[in-house]
């Protein structure tokens, strides 16, 4: 199972802080606990974090709230047991995600100012064309940073093209973290 | 930190460019030959249906030659790089190709010929060859995680390998022996498994990494690509089933789930088509599409002929649509995209950046090979219909002046490899 960083916002805070959720029993009964996880977020204060309990990751949610400016972490304490934080930012100082919201959905967040992409559960090509597309859409600044667990080889020749290059910052058992930076490395 | 050089180990995973480049040019050889071959067999074309000489000859250097060195280079190169495991060593794959080239010769001479003897042994070597591409893609594939779909295809195209190297000596040895009770039915079921199993299936698995991969879209949902395969390889094992009961109910069972394993393939690539990112594909993709259409074809016209509505001249119809049309028509638009490609990867490693492939090999040499393939795709289908042997020879030839650009932008590219990247091969 491959961790997420653990964002700065999350520094201190316990469990305990936060306003829980735990959708699984919802999840098992057949319904759709969208409606109360938003009720939930309506109730939030600025500073709140909400923390929900979920069976998987809830990729899909996640995008969702990021839309509206909440950033997430997600936590797998086991396969079938996930916790995820969601803590609304200062959308004064965040652009605008780039829309990917065709390619399956994956952590996509703004972290210190950097855009962070964890690729590792999509298929090929599929995180090549995300990488593409962030870049095309012009909206993910002059760097970014992803976490693969190809090499991307075959998005070397496409990134030279549109004059951009690839750093490895990291490479371990759970992937590659890359730092994706405008014009040719010097 | 590394530029655009490779990342940790990628460099282990591209294969040196001598593997895949030795088969794409064998491939491009015989894509040439092939084109001759029908210029000089065109008042055969319609008329043949089994035996051996120069026809069965020139049908395996399209088969043998053309498409199945294409998919040995490509896959071999791709799967290393999809599913994260390097080949055990460069010799295997060096070996695979002094067995299966020199085997693929001797055997095409053979049918060329009617030499039985060398037909045998030919065909003995070439299936060490293959069989030892069955081990590497069987080894590199076992325990995958992910991909579900793509394995699948290749895990059946694997198994349909097999069953096709089986049918294939059976039958030579039939040619002298008359052993096997129903010599036809045991060469639809060769046809079957060659043409749709282990080529169709291996071209559609990996359609599903290529296609977005070069078109920039995103890949198309995996639920579609398992129902297609299971509706494909359930089409085999009822076609097969069919031939040798032989019963046409089962057949038309087996088109049945053709139409819809390769009707959700098609659905599949047409939503990824529609979804890309580049719009301007060039050449490639129109063969690409051509040959989209033509798989379209193939199964409506062999529909066609299951319930008896082909004329005389339609077994060769279904060959032209399924072999020139489908597959090959494909496989040389995915060969204009893949040889640029690879060939600008391998030479990222001096200065970091990759070289442009405009600057190894003139492009107008693709647009050469697309124009002269689809007139030749067009003359000979249309000979064909016609029963006319002048339009088969026209077609040929506008087909091997196509051949020709593609192998001198091949000969131009793999030129500057060897002059540039030495240490490389």
């Amino acid at each position: 199972m491959t961790g997420e960083d653990r964002p700065e916002w999350l520094d201190e805070i316990s469990a305990d802080d936060c306003v829980k959720l735990d959708v699984r029993p919802i999840l098992a009964s057949g319904a759709d606990p969208l409606e109360q996880i938003l009720a939930k977020v309506d109730t939030l204060n600025p500073d709140g974090i909400l923390l929900i309990e979920a069976p998987f990751n809830p990729l899909p949610l996640r995008r969702m709230l990021a839309g509206r400016g909440y950033a997430s972490h997600g936590v797998p304490l086991s396969p079938k047991h996930w916790q995820v934080y969601f803590k609304k930012q200062d959308t004064a100082d965040l652009a605008p995600l780039p829309d990917l919201s065709d390619l399956p959905a994956f952590p996509f967040y703004w972290h210190e100012g950097m855009l962070q992409m964890d690729l590792r559960r999509l298929e090929p090509p599929n995180p090549m064309v995300a990488i593409l597309k962030v870049i095309e859409s012009r909206e993910g600044g002059d760097s970014f940073m992803v976490r693969l667990m190809r090499d991307p080889i075959y998005l070397y020749p496409e990134l030279s093209e549109r004059n951009w290059h690839a750093e490895l910052l990291e490479e371990g058992n759970d992937g590659l973290r890359v730092m994706i930076v405008k014009g040719h490395k010097e | 930190m590394i530029g655009t050089n490779f990342l940790s180990g990628a460099n282990s995973r591209l294969l040196p460019p001598s593997i895949p480049f030795r088969f794409f040019t064998v491939a491009m050889i015989c894509y040439l030959l092939f084109w001759l071959a029908l210029f000089f067999n065109a008042g055969n074309v319609t008329s043949y249906i089994i035996g051996g000489g120069p026809m069965l000859s020139m049908i395996h250097i399209a088969t043998l030659g053309v498409l199945t060195m294409t998919v040995i280079g490509a896959s071999l190169q791709l799967l290393s790089v999809a599913t994260r495991k390097a080949f055990e060593g460069y010799w295997i794959l060096r070996l695979l190709s002094r067995i299966y080239i020199p085997g693929f010769m001797l055997l095409t001479y053979g049918m060329y010929a009617s030499w039985h003897i060398g037909m045998m042994v030919g065909a003995i070597i070439a299936s060490i060859g293959l069989l030892i591409f069955f081990y590497l893609i069987i080894n590199n594939i076992r325990g995958v995680q992910g991909m579900g779909a793509i394995m699948t295809h290749c895990w059946a195209a694997m198994l349909s390998l097999l069953g096709l190297l089986s049918f294939g000596i059976m039958l030579i040895m039939d040619m002298e022996q008359a052993f096997l009770s129903d010599h036809m039915a045991a060469v639809l079921s060769h046809f079957l498994l060659a043409v749709f199993g282990f080529m169709s299936l291996l071209v559609m698995g990996f359609s599903y990494i290529l296609v977005p991969m070069f078109a920039l879209a995103p890949a198309p949902s995996e639920k579609i690509g398992r129902w297609s395969i299971v509706f494909n390889i359930l089409a085999i094992l009822m076609l097969l089933w069919g031939f040798n009961s032989p019963s046409l109910f089962i057949v038309t069972g087996g088109v049945a789930f053709a139409i819809a394993g390769c009707g959700l393939y098609l659905y599949a690539m047409i939503k990824v088509y529609g979804a890309r990112m580049r719009k301007r594909l060039g050449t490639p993709f129109l063969l690409i599409r051509v040959g989209w259409l033509m798989l379209a074809l193939t199964i409506v016209w062999g529909m066609g002929g299951i319930f008896g509505f082909w004329p005389d001249t339609g077994h060769a119809l279904f060959g032209v649509l399924a072999i020139i049309g489908w597959l090959l028509t494909f496989l040389v638009g995915i060969l204009q995209r893949i040889i640029p490609f690879l060939s600008s990867m391998h030479t990222a490693g001096s200065g970091g950046i990759p070289m442009l492939a405009s600057s190894m090999a003139d492009e107008r040499l693709l647009k050469v090979n697309a124009i002269g393939h689809l007139c030749g795709l067009g003359f000979v289908s249309l000979g064909v219909i016609l029963d006319m042997d002048m339009i088969i020879k026209i077609g040929a030839a506008l087909g091997a002046i196509g051949a020709a650009g593609l192998l001198c932008y091949l000969l131009s590219v793999v030129r500057h490899l060897v002059l540039n990247q030495p240490e490389k091969l």
